[in-house]
């Protein structure tokens, strides 16, 4: 405890000196650079540490100093921050271990190594594994000492290969992964809304699947209950509401020509839909030109607006 | 990712088909030590009590633990604990039972993964229908031992997450006592950081109005459910401050390590609510589990 005190006494007392410096009129001998958010030193290892575990707390205001290329201004970057803390449920992340290996190519570029620890100390849970993250040096001329102020950012990955498996047991891939959403939340935001109702949807599926079988194989409920009577089977209300919306919605719709449906009837599963995203059994098509669709044997496929014409309605 | 998540739908789908069935009468269906460790840790994150119970040796499914069971779901958040790369051990002297060495993945749905090597003793089960394999326990005495060994040191070599999960099934009513505590000692802590920012803010002075703690408290933690303490319903302040130092500069407090700062219960009685002990926060700070006896001389006045 003492020690955070330390820290957060010591990062007030160099940000009120760099606050100092600020206000000096730069030198003409140093070229212009447009100053980026932070005016102050901090070491490599620091910015793995504090960018870890503030990101962890779903704070997005700061993991954006941490992150190359972070567009402060972007709208959807609160959004990223929020997921990661609904994710995380009672796990806190740190990174132990940290060791800083130069890049021989380049003195602006290194790489941390750490361990990077999920611990739940309540239940007494822990899981850790090595991790590893480029980072890039920038300096800041700093006007009221002689030399430059440095800070590093993470370099973030590949948004195209963000889902990608590239984990190993020398590398989880978990930092560089949460720095490319800050950095991409714009892109990345779309394709991490499908994958999350994408799997909703799946869930919506197998609790249809347990529903029948309890049942007799039989879809008793009607259009207007079908949220009642499916919810037991449920983990909570909230599968029913598609990522990024309100959260009294009901954005997964039922096709209502299932309510009702012996399924024991030779009927084209593969093909007929049974949960879709939209009203009145027209889709919505907001992630990205694309919708998820839940199918009646369960499978859940992202759906263009040209495959949507050919969808089965009827049994 | 969408492997995994076939495998234990098929699986669990297997098992429910295969409970279901008449026994065969010549051979029987078995669920693999490797199919066993995924269906027990599958069913601790999404709150399954049967399915965890079932798969752990000397847990009781009829025991009152679906408190409990969601508890630990909750917080796993969105993830979800799989394991994978099986290495089995036969015990030598016991073909009954297993040693497993396995890979522990915690995973989300948006691509985000962390793993460890983990291991498992499991014993054989055979029923009438099919035969599965158990996690053999640890006994809660052993795990607190090696509980305290993780501290502040290096991560071990090994998680030891999924043995810790069986034991917190097996013997649920001390194991969420425990946890119970640990939670509350940590929401107490929170609280604690939190009134410590407020005094910085007010210029050292503890500046609360005893009643509306939560008010005072709550810009310096933005959490609502810090205030309620694990067993009490939503919404309820479980926790006070010592009104005595209320109006106090703290630079003017000496030795605060041993001044009651937040505690839990009411009119300065404490609440001995888990396994006869009752966290209090400090006015430096740190947060202790304290006994009846231990209470006698909690130090009150400044």
């Amino acid at each position: 405890m003492k020690k955070i005190y330390q820290v957060l006494l010591s990062s007030s007392l160099v940000f009120s000196v760099s606050t100092i410096a600020k206000a000096q009129p730069p030198e003409p001998t140093e070229p212009a650079i447009q100053l980026p958010p932070l005016h102050y030193s901090r070491t490599s290892e620091d910015t793995v540490q504090r960018f870890i575990s503030e990101s962890a707390m779903g704070n997005a205001t700061y993991p954006n100093d941490y992150v190359e290329g972070v567009d402060n201004s972007n709208a959807a970057l609160p959004q990223i921050g929020g997921i990661r803390k609904l994710d995380l449920g009672n796990f806190v992340l740190a990174a132990r271990d940290i060791t800083i290996s130069p890049n021989p190519q380049s003195p602006d570029l290194v790489t941390a190594n750490f361990t990077l620890e999920f611990s739940d100390d309540a239940l007494g849970l822990k899981l850790a594994q090595k991790d590893s993250v480029e980072l890039k040096r920038h300096l800041i001329p700093n006007n009221k000492q002689e030399g430059k102020n440095e800070y590093w950012s993470i370099v973030p990955g590949d948004p195209q290969k963000y889902f990608e498996d590239n984990s190993s047991p020398e590398k989880s891939g978990f930092t560089e992964r949460l720095a490319t959403l800050f950095a991409y939340s714009k892109e990345m935001l779309p394709k991490i809304h499908l994958q999350q109702s994408e799997l909703q949807l799946k869930q919506l599926g197998l609790a249809l699947m347990m529903f029948s079988q309890d049942y007799a194989e039989q879809l008793v409920f009607t259009q207007e209950n079908y949220v009642e009577k499916l919810t037991p089977y449920l983990k909570n209300k909230t599968i029913f509401v598609a990522p990024g919306t309100n959260a009294d919605a009901t954005n997964f719709t039922i096709n209502p020509n299932i309510a009702g449906l012996k399924l024991t009837q030779d009927l084209d599963y593969e093909d007929t839909v049974a949960f879709y995203l939209g009203k009145d059994q027209k889709l919505d098509f907001r992630y990205d030109g694309l919708s998820p669709v839940c199918f009646l044997d369960g499978h859940v496929e992202a759906i263009s607006p040209e495959e949507a014409k050919n969808l089965e309605w009827q049994p | 990712m969408k492997k995994i998540y076939l495998l234990l739908m098929v699986l669990t789908l297997g098992l429910i088909t295969a409970s279901n069935a008449q026994p065969p009468e010549s051979s029987q269906y078995e669920i693999s030590p490797a199919d066993s460790v995924n269906l027990f840790l599958s069913s601790c994150s999404s709150g399954s009590v049967s399915g965890a119970a079932q798969m752990v040796q000397g847990a009781d499914a009829k025991k009152p633990m679906e408190n409990f069971a969601k508890e630990i779901a909750a917080s796993f958040g969105n993830f979800t604990p799989s394991a994978l790369q099986f290495k089995l051990t036969l015990d030598p002297k016991d073909s009954t039972r297993v040693k497993a060495d396995f890979i522990v993945v915690l995973h989300d749905e948006i691509g985000h993964s962390v793993a460890q090597a983990d291991s498992a003793v499991l014993k054989k089960n055979d029923t009438q229908s099919y035969t599965y394999w158990m996690i053999v326990p640890e006994t809660p005495k052993e795990l607190n031992n090696g509980y305290s060994y993780y501290g502040d040191d290096l991560p071990p070599k090994k998680s030891g997450l999924t043995t810790r999960l069986a034991t917190e099934i097996a013997y649920p009513e001390q194991m969420q006592t425990q946890y119970h505590l640990s939670k509350s000692e940590s929401q107490l802590k929170q609280l604690g950081l939190g009134l410590m920012q407020l005094i910085q803010d007010y210029d050292q002075k503890i500046q609360v109005d005893p009643p509306q703690l939560k008010r005072d408290i709550f810009p310096y933690v933005k959490s609502e459910t810090l205030f309620t303490a694990p067993g009490d319903s939503p919404g309820t302040i479980s926790y006070q401050i010592n009104p005595n130092i209320v109006g106090l500069n703290i630079n003017s407090i000496k030795e605060a390590h041993s001044l009651v700062g937040l505690y839990l219960g009411k009119d300065q009685k404490l609440d001995f609510r888990y396994g006869g002990l009752s966290p209090v926060c400090f006015m430096d700070g740190h947060v202790k589990a304290i006994s009846p006896e231990e209470a006698k001389s909690l130090r009150w006045k400044p």
